[in-house]
């Protein structure tokens, strides 16, 4: 009897006990939203719509459940310390703790480009040419002098010899990309870049990626640039004209994504030392809205007075630190954000679009991103 | 509102538990019928009204079967077509529709317009009970229930409301209205409730997301190892959702004095399909036998007509599980084997080891859940040869077969009843080292509480939704 007392308390316990601790003292325990997202707010109690308070509330008391985070570290350390799980939700765990972002969803499938599954046919082929064919056009019919478009590697593309053999098995033969690259090649004019085989070359002798990151650190960054102005007829300097340095550390987004931010802290994003010394650059304006930057413009005193349009996702931020100090104005901005008044604004007479391998949705779409809104 | 979620771990039970043992005795009912009410009003806000109509035709139906003011069999007749009619749309009507639509373009006649017609979680089981109230009353085994109330609580008490198991009202009126919760009833509640979290949570989900992920693949990528992988965590995966299910259904009933009667009863320890359907959701197969197949003539009225009463059953058995051409076919493939163990095979059964019948059991219990989940049966087709085939595929079992996953399937086999079949036999011959069933030891109370705070790790990891990019 006293046992089933004892279990008894024990049980009740776990069933009130979470929310009597948790919600009066929660500042002293860990509600860090590293999610990134908008959590559910609290729902509205009203007439109209009451049919969805139950589902908005569930969403809501999910978003805040207590000690959420705790349990998102428990989960994460069983699944990796206990049964060396490769793979958390999106994020594949590799050699060294190497992450990577494996995601089938949004539009994105890195998943389907490591494993060579999804390669376009013909007519896919054909169809997305002609989007950036017609996104070409476009720029030039706005008085744009030089147009570009390149495809920048998924992480695994580039350090493949980092992924574990499990749960995900790297195809063979070419890939979506180099299958693609290849018919841009034989049937357009188009200038299309697929970045993989540029930066190939420098993957074995520097580190181009982020350990935790999905992203490319500032080496990866300067590779890139230094592809794109060759391509607009500059002469960049090699990469051993210059100090690397480390640079910052970096916690990347797959490390938050698993909850492992504070551990994995001993990346840095390194520094390319007097990069155009004789040439000043500063963001003029930005738009940096929860964090993410959308748009962001630079002016520098360079010898050339041409303005660049640099339009891609997240890949382009990179470039940041190199392009501006080669134009006298340069202009960054979120593919989802272009609107056809900064064409108007700015007047560019080179356009760069940068996009990496798994945006796949972008480049199949690419043309609705500009003659879209330009109908708006 | 399901029990596997943390609205319903950490808000719903605590108050519903709370407010129940601090409330008056002659409160009691009220308060369950409320709670009830609202668990199933979080997911049906609307559908609660056609629960509650359905209380109230059958409450009516059965006070008027006790005053007999038209024959008794009129009344059971148009109390029995009400449920059964507002079943049948909810559940069956699209469906027929489609037949009907399928007909009529082979004849090369445009079909009719399908309505979309949402199914209200939980109407085939909340029908049947109510089925049964009348059916027992029209019989004369009950007498016809009063308090509107009382009937209200036996047809929406949340625990069994939502997936079973299907209590007959003669097993249960008298508790409705007098019961006893001891310390020791609601502490085996508790364990059970928290044995059931786990099957469900930690052993059913994670096999689900496994099978889910290979039947939405293009089958023909799929290897062939990772079909039947697919097939046999699919056998698995239905038994713990459904039996994990049943013990917290259980265990919430003790937890306030109510006992219903068991479910599952490991069916894969089977040695025959005829044993299986005595230890696979017990209480529709019982159903099914007290309110169709005797009233049928069941076994006695010779072999034609019993088989023809098992075909019968096994065929609504089919359809009560889902609107669709593979659910009744898996009834019938049922059925069938039935059939055969009646006129020849069950006697040879009986003669070998139990072992062969074991396997024998096994195997078609494994093909029958794979026509159970196919949705088509070209779907079908494809799974089932592709099993045999050796074809180029994309998606092999190394995406799914990691140690965590090893781990699950080993235990989700032994404890599909090996396990307790040894500790039932172990028990028998030393009893004074192995404590009854639900009789709280520190061991237990430990396991327990582990799967419970496991679990609801596991339900909050599966909130945690990350985004690369931040979503607005």
């Amino acid at each position: 009897m006293k046992k089933t007392k004892f279990f008894i308390a024990l049980f009740a316990g776990s069933l009130l006990l979470p929310n009597l601790v948790f919600f009066p003292f929660q500042k002293y325990f860990d509600t860090k939203n590293n999610e990134n997202r908008e959590l559910a707010a609290f729902p509205k109690i009203r007439a109209a719509g009451w049919e969805n308070f139950s589902a908005d509330f569930e969403a809501y008391y999910n978003d805040h459940v207590p000690f959420k985070n705790d349990f998102v570290k428990f989960n994460n350390m069983v699944d990796t310390s206990l049964f060396r799980t490769t793979k958390l939700g999106d994020v594949v765990i590799g050699k060294d703790n190497w992450l990577f972002y494996l995601t089938s969803r949004n539009g994105e499938d890195a998943a389907a480009d490591y494993q060579k599954t999804n390669l376009y046919t013909e007519e896919e082929s054909r169809k997305t040419a002609n989007q950036i064919i017609d996104t070409e056009t476009w720029f030039k019919n706005q008085g744009v002098e030089r147009f570009a478009c390149y495809i920048a590697p998924n992480k695994e593309t580039l350090y493949p010899e980092q992924m574990p053999e499990k749960p995900v098995k790297r195809g063979e033969g070419p890939s979506r990309m180099d299958a693609f690259a290849a018919y841009m090649e034989e049937n357009t004019s188009t200038a299309f870049g697929w970045l993989a085989d540029d930066l190939q070359k420098y993957a074995p002798d520097y580190q181009l990626f982020c350990k935790y990151d999905s992203h490319m650190n500032n080496l990866g960054g300067y590779f890139i640039s230094e592809k794109i102005l060759q391509d607009f007829g500059f002469d960049p300097p090699e990469i051993s004209d210059f100090t690397i340095t480390d640079g910052d550390t970096y916690q990347g987004d797959l490390a938050r994504m698993i909850g492992r931010e504070e551990e994995l802290t001993d990346d840095v994003l390194y520094c390319v030392e007097g990069y155009q010394p004789d040439v000043s650059c500063e963001a003029v304006q930005e738009e940096v809205p929860n964090g993410e930057e959308i748009f962001r413009e630079f002016s520098s005193d360079s010898t050339n007075s041409k303005t660049l349009l640099v339009i891609g996702d997240s890949f382009r931020l990179r470039l940041e630190g190199y392009l501006p100090y080669w134009y006298q104005k340069c202009v960054f901005v979120h593919i989802d954000h272009f609107t056809p008044e900064l064409m108007e604004k700015y007047q560019p007479q080179d356009v760069a679009v940068i996009l990496v391998e798994r945006d796949q949705h972008y480049m199949e779409e690419l043309s609705k991103y500009f003659m879209e809104n330009e109908k708006k | 509102m399901v029990f596997s979620s943390m609205v319903f771990l950490w808000i719903f039970l605590p108050a519903v538990l709370l407010t129940y043992f601090i409330c008056p005795k002659k409160f009691r009912n009220g308060l369950l019928i409320f709670f009830s009410l609202l668990f199933y009003a979080w997911g049906e806000p609307r559908y609660v009204i056609l629960m509650i109509l359905s209380v109230t035709v059958n409450y009516i139906g059965g006070l008027l079967l006790e005053k007999e003011i038209v024959p008794k069999k009129s009344i059971v007749a148009g109390v029995v077509t009400v449920n059964l009619f507002l079943l049948g749309y909810f559940k069956y009507f699209g469906f027929l529709l489609g037949i009907w639509n399928e007909m009529l373009h082979a004849f090369g006649k445009n079909g009719v317009l399908v309505p979309e017609i949402a199914l209200p979680v939980g109407i085939s089981f909340y029908t049947f009970q109510a089925l049964s109230y009348v059916i027992d009353v029209y019989r004369g085994e009950v007498k016809a229930q009063h308090n509107y109330g009382n009937l209200l609580l036996y047809v929406s008490f949340f625990p069994q409301l939502i997936a079973g198991p299907i209590v007959k009202y003669k097993d249960i009126n008298a508790q409705i209205i007098q019961r006893n919760i001891t310390v020791e009833k609601f502490g085996a509640g508790a364990m059970r409730f928290c044995w059931g979290l786990g099957k469900k949570v930690l052993l059913a989900n994670a096999f689900a997301k496994v099978v889910d992920d290979i039947y939405a693949n293009n089958l023909e990528m799929v290897s062939r190892k990772a079909l039947w992988l697919g097939a046999l965590l699919y056998m698995l995966q239905i038994y713990y959702d459904f039996s994990g299910y049943s013990d917290m259904a259980i265990g919430l009933g003790k937890m306030f004095g109510f006992d219903f009667l068991e479910n599952f009863r490991y069916p894969y320890l089977s040695t025959s399909v005829r044993e299986f359907w005595r230890r696979w959701h017990i209480s529709l197969s019982s159903w099914f036998r007290d309110y169709v197949y005797i009233p049928l003539g069941g076994s006695r009225a010779g072999k034609k007509k019993t088989y023809r009463n098992l075909l019968i059953v096994f065929f609504l058995t089919g359809l009560w599980h889902g609107a669709g051409v593979t659910f009744i076919l898996w009834g019938l493939y049922h059925g069938f084997f039935l059939i055969l163990e009646r006129a020849w095979l069950g006697k040879r059964l009986e003669k070998l080891p139990k072992a062969a019948g074991w396997c024998y059991t096994g195997i078609i219990t494994f093909w029958g859940w794979i026509l159970f989940r196919t949705e088509s049966l070209s779907t079908l087709a494809v799974y089932v040869r592709n099993m045999f085939v050796e074809h180029p595929s994309t998606v092999l079992t190394s995406a799914y077969l990691d140690k965590k996953m090893v781990l699950l399937l080993v235990l989700g086999i032994l404890f599909s009843g090996i396990v307790q079949k040894i500790y039932e036999s172990s028990r028998k011959q030393f009893p004074q080292f192995f404590p009854k069933n639900g009789v709280v030891t520190v061991p237990r109370m430990t396991a327990a509480l582990v799967l419970f705070w496991l679990s609801a790790a596991s339900l909050v990891g599966n909130s945690y939704n990350p985004f690369i990019y931040f979503r607005f």
